[in-house]
């Protein structure tokens, strides 16, 4: 044996005994089962996506079928509406077929104001009621059980006015006192209004002025007639006479504190809102849908204003729309209720999210 | 199971020779666990195949050799030797002290001078057998000693006159006349 042979064994000498066998084995036998469940993995993710891919290239199934509630338990639904620009939702879903598109018929009955419509809401004439908020808060202060199914419409400053005759010695809110003032309604958000002005101008709603309740499509002929000396104005009516030089503007409403407030929501009774959810779900939905419309098309509105109002393409055209907000603004109905407590027009703090069907 | 179980006499029966192999190739105990391991797990995944090789140590020490080389050839030179050997101020007589420098010096070849040196000197194989096992030429395996010779004594010179002399011996020449 050489020297380097022997010098080269002895080194390997250094190593220790060590049984390998097991080791080994125990490697391989992990290896197995990683592989093993690599390819569990891959015959799992293959047939998922094989099974996307296949349920992709199905026919898509129709929209309407992807809805839950089942058809409306009430599909011929009468709702009040008062004729001016904050319905124009409810004639906008209709000239677009969207009630028919949720299985629902709608008629639409035309009301002088939304206090005047609450007695019809609860004997069942109607259904589903436009309302200012403050009626409603009032309403229930009073007893009623009626609850905000919808918003409506968000007043914007000029979509109301107080008027007068263009003849008229009144010149600002000051010049009202004593004076016959018309309202659609003799609670409710048009008092508030009317409150908010006389009050930045030192008058109140109780001493200094006289409150006579008329329909706004009435109003233009009560000045005329010399029946009221001004009156509480809603759009489109406000243009209308502009137009046809018979009014002249003292102060646009709502202003002030009152200023971008919601104005108009869908009212109904606990009862036939707790009878008629499906009803309900879709009446909200094909609303929601108009007023989307108008939101992405303002001309849509102004479109439908001459059916309802009376009123000509021409005037309907320069009206002062407001916006139609789909999602109620909750801080914003609060202020309302703040505010008309403050104005003593409601006795009790209001909680508003109490008024609201829930999810609206 | 019946597979094991012929795994498993193989291992007991060649283990220690091949893991000594192993630790000579790679010059760390670690290292040659793990060459060997590796070697074995290959072996253990192809067993079944493995019935039909006459030289299953053969084909163990083959498969490391080639796992071995191309292992470091992958990882590239992981080792960093140190720059210079250490100064000597000792009697170079001692044969303890003279296998450490000869450890040192083997650990400064390339991989495959190593292996050329381990398996022609420790294991006192042919050149054929040693190009055999590395996969390679016999002339390969030749001028590959002669380096792995040439640059043995150039690190460790104290090592010449126990070196075998590069161009011996005789044996080898006459196996190659022989085909």
């Amino acid at each position: 044996m050489t020297w380097l042979a022997e010098q080269l064994s002895r080194i390997a000498d250094d190593v220790p005994e060590r049984d390998l066998a097991a080791a080994a084995l125990e490697v391989h036998q992990r290896r197995r089962r990683t592989f093993m469940a690599l390819a569990a993995a891959t015959v799992v993710v293959v047939t998922v996506l094989a099974g996307t891919v296949g349920i992709r290239a199905l026919p898509a199934r129709p929209e309407a079928a992807a809805r839950p509630s089942g058809p409306p338990e009430q599909s011929v639904i009468r709702v009040g509406v008062v004729p001016s620009v904050e319905s124009a939702p409810v004639y906008v879903a209709l000239a677009n077929g969207d009630f028919a598109a949720e299985g629902l018929t709608v008629k639409p009955m035309l009301i002088t104001g939304p206090a005047a419509a609450v007695p019809l809401l609860e004997s069942g004439a109607l259904d589903l009621v436009q309302t200012d908020y403050l009626t409603l808060f009032q309403a229930n202060e009073a007893g009623k059980k009626l609850k905000i199914v919808s918003g409506m419409h968000q007043a914007a400053r000029g979509s109301a006015a107080i008027v007068v005759n263009t003849q008229s010695k009144i010149n600002a809110v000051r010049d009202l006192k004593g004076k016959r003032v018309a309202v659609p309604n003799l609670v409710g958000l048009g008092p508030l209004a009317l409150a908010s002005a006389l009050k930045r101008d030192g008058l109140t709603l109780r001493e200094d002025v006289l409150m006579v309740e008329k329909p706004y499509p009435e109003m233009l002929k009560a000045l005329h007639a010399g029946q009221v000396d001004a009156a509480l104005l809603a759009e489109p009516f406000v243009t209308m006479g502009r137009e046809t030089g018979h009014i002249r503007i003292v102060q646009e409403v709502p202003a002030g504190d009152l200023a971008g407030l919601h104005a108009a929501g869908m009212s109904a009774t606990e009862r036939w809102i707790r009878r008629n959810p499906r009803t309900l779900a879709a009446f909200h939905r094909a609303l929601a849908k108009a007023q989307r419309r108008i939101g992405h098309d303002p001309q849509q509105a102004r479109t439908v204003l001459p059916g309802y109002t009376k009123v000509s393409a021409t005037v309907a055209e320069r009206v002062t729309l407001g916006s139609y907000p789909t999602k109620l603004d909750l801080r914003k109905l609060q202020r309302l209720a703040d505010l008309s407590r403050s104005h003593k027009m409601l006795r009790r703090p209001v909680d508003v999210t109490d008024a609201l069907v829930k999810g609206r | 199971m019946d597979r094991d179980a012929g795994f498993r006499a193989f291992v007991d029966a060649h283990q220690r020779p091949l893991l000594r192999l192993a630790y000579l190739l790679t010059g760390e105990v670690h290292l040659a666990e793990d060459l060997l391991q590796n070697v074995l797990v290959r072996m253990i995944g192809r067993w079944p195949k493995l019935r039909h090789v006459d030289n299953l140590d053969a084909y163990a020490r083959r498969s490391m050799v080639n796992q071995y080389i191309s292992w470091r050839r992958r990882r590239g030179s992981a080792e960093v030797p140190s720059a210079e050997p250490p100064e000597r101020a000792y009697a170079c007589e001692d044969s303890a002290v003279l296998r450490v420098v000869l450890q040192q010096a083997l650990m400064r070849l390339t991989p495959k001078q190593r292996t050329v040196l381990v398996l022609r000197f420790y294991e006192d194989r042919t050149e054929r057998d040693v190009a055999d096992l590395m996969g390679c030429s016999i002339g390969t395996v030749k001028s590959q000693t002669h380096h792995a010779l040439a640059r043995l004594r150039a690190l460790a010179p104290e090592l010449a006159p126990r070196l075998p002399e590069p161009d011996e011996p005789a044996r080898e020449r006459k196996e190659e006349a022989r085909p």
